[in-house]
């Protein structure tokens, strides 16, 4: 069919009409007063629609749709365990975003490291775990980068070489986060957000309607893959899944982005009601990208396990040959994914800025430096930073590379201090500092050494070593002072 | 007359509810206000469930429901129970604000 010889073409054109959109939005939205909390965090007046579309664009990357589909390819049913995962992110919000919440509203945070330094009353605890944050977050960035390069050839059909895939979307955010910040990144949250979504729905009815999943199912069987179709067996549950649970669940609710966006709420009601609504997005996002994976398996059966991460763009644009509104769906789609990749890094990288200015260069070069040229300072860090990483995301990879592979494992570490400091008075300062380090150090060393052990993320273990430092260490150490600051905190709480 | 979101002994779904806001230590969030909303859609959602066996005659049904192993459905309702639990915990009974 001539369209879809055309399809690079046309998703050129409609890369190019969506960039001129969000560019556009960048402009209209363009920051008039350059200060931390008006840049950073859009002045902390963020509705509850928008809040929930940005929350959703970001936390679902291009990795949600290529990856996931290609794993689904591979594993079967057993990718199903992506739904739970992406619901224990919200339960742990439910854990400590309402306490936290009250608390930023009362004291003005702007980055996640403002709550470590306001609770230990310690600005050391709040730099190692803006370091670590940070680390992960580049990490994070270059997986974007290298996606959107990556993402934007496959999808064009070679037409737009990975290079230059990668460097323009990478302008085209920097262009409209560079003008309109926080406020920048929410509307164009918002327009990718609607078209994942869009996408999503689309083809969840093609599936129902038009692609039997038993003849999927079928070739399965046939293939002698009944193993892929049945229940996992409960050491594998107890080792993978919960594994998966507690390093998801836990590593991508503390991503600054997200803490951030919690700070970022108007109001309760619009916390509550963007949570509420994105309690119900792991039924439309990972499980429908599930039954792409399966369906693929059926038209495309000899995939290898490279190749069936290409099971994402093989199964839409064989739907591109049914007809022009399947055409049309697919193009969406193409475009869901480079949105979800974008979505993600300009969040990512406006936490950067804000954590480079504030926790960084404010707190530790310059404290004397005023909110605009921190601002500034944060800014123009961000553009260095997202320069060498797209540097770095061009070379080819060398034997260091799997150190940017790092990244839940170190964020995690983070973990205690957000999500006990929250509720615990006794927790102390320095097992707080002691265990994040020790943490990142266990993380760190079992990845570059021994890998996993007994099947279980090396990033789980340093938390366990992490939690059991700032456990026993506040129970033996009486820190008056973190004591007095939680106290302080916890006042500003409802009571019962 | 109506249902209330109000705790009561042996109701399976507020206890769900209950217990997945005690498990996490939020004994200080008492329910805001009383409403029957969530507990009518997760009803809502039992009784769809139940209406199976009648279009489970479609084409649509054999294609797409029964094809899909019965464990996956089990983790899919209760990702879905979980999430009208995670709406529920935030919108009727967190309490940040007085």
């Amino acid at each position: 069919m001539a369209e879809t010889a055309n399809m690079g073409l046309y998703v050129l054109i409609g890369v190019i009409i969506y960039s001129i959109i969000l560019l556009s939005l960048g402009y209209i939205y363009r920051v008039k007063r350059l200060t931390l909390k008006d840049y950073f965090l859009g002045g902390k007046t963020t509705g509850a629609l928008f809040l929930f579309f940005t929350l959703y664009a970001t936390q679902y990357s291009g990795n949600t749709f290529v990856s996931y589909a290609g794993r689904a390819y591979r594993l079967g049913f057993w990718w199903v365990v992506s739904v739970p995962f992406f619901l224990m992110i919200y339960i742990t919000y439910l854990w400590f975003a309402p306490r936290l919440y009250v608390i930023s509203k009362k004291r003005g945070y702007i980055t996640p490291a403002d709550f470590i330094k306001d609770r230990f009353n310690s600005p050391l605890a709040a730099l190692i775990a803006s370091l670590l944050m940070l680390y992960g977050l580049s990490n994070y960035l270059l997986e974007q980068v290298t996606a959107m390069g990556h993402s934007f050839e496959g999808i064009t059909q070679g037409l737009v070489p990975y290079w230059a895939g990668a460097l323009f979307l990478v302008m085209v955010m920097v262009i409209y986060e560079w003008l309109g910040g926080w406020k920048g990144v929410i509307w164009t949250d918002f327009i990718q957000g609607a078209i994942m979504v869009t996408g999503l729905i689309a083809v969840l009815f093609i599936i129902a309607f038009k692609y039997p999943l038993s003849d999927a199912i079928q070739v399965w069987l046939d293939n002698e893959k009944t193993s892929k179709l049945v229940m996992p067996p409960p050491s594998s549950f107890i080792k993978t899944w919960l594994a998966i649970y507690a390093l998801v669940g836990i590593g991508a609710a503390i991503y600054p982005q997200a803490i951030q966006r919690i700070y970022a709420a108007k109001d309760e009601k619009a916390l509550k009601r963007s949570i509420s609504g994105l309690a119900f997005m792991p039924l439309i996002t990972p499980l429908v990208i599930l039954l792409i994976g399966i369906e693929a398996r059926y038209y495309f059966p000899d995939l290898g396990k490279v190749e069936s991460d290409k099971a994402f763009p093989l199964f839409m644009s064989m739907l591109a040959n049914e007809g022009v509104i399947y055409f049309f769906i697919t193009l969406i789609m193409f475009m869901a994914v480079l949105a979800a990749i974008q979505s993600t890094a300009d969040s990512v990288l406006l936490s950067i800025g804000s954590m480079v200015s504030k926790d960084l260069y404010k707190e530790w070069i310059n404290r004397e430096a005023d909110e605009k040229r921190s601002t500034l300072v944060g800014k123009l860090v961000s553009v260095i930073l997202i320069g060498v990483i797209f540097l770095i995301g061009m070379t080819p990879k060398t034997t260091l590379w799997h150190l940017t592979e790092i990244k839940f494992e170190v964020l995690i570490q983070a973990a205690p201090a957000f999500l006990l400091g929250i509720y615990w008075k006794r927790m102390a300062k320095i097992p707080t500092i002691v265990g994040m380090v020790a943490g990142a150090a266990v993380a760190v060393g079992m990845k570059l050494t021994i890998g996993r052990y007994m099947g279980i993320y090396e990033g789980l273990w340093g938390l366990l070593v992490n939690l059991i430092i700032v456990i026993v260490g506040s129970l033996l150490i009486k820190d008056r002072e973190s004591i007095s600051r939680a106290e302080e905190l916890f006042s500003y709480l409802p009571k019962r | 007359m109506g249902l209330k979101w109000d705790y009561r002994p042996n109701r399976p779904i507020q206890d769900l509810v209950w217990g997945v806001l005690l498990a996490m230590g939020h004994s200080d969030f008492k329910p805001k206000e009383p409403s029957h909303y969530p507990l009518a859609l997760i009803l809502l959602l039992f009784i769809a469930l139940m209406t199976v066996p009648w279009y489970a005659k479609g084409p649509t049904f054999e294609k797409l429901v029964l094809s899909i192993p019965l464990w996956v459905w089990s983790v899919i309702i209760w990702s879905l129970i979980l999430a009208f639990s995670i709406m529920a915990v935030a919108r009727y009974l967190w309490r940040l604000e007085e």
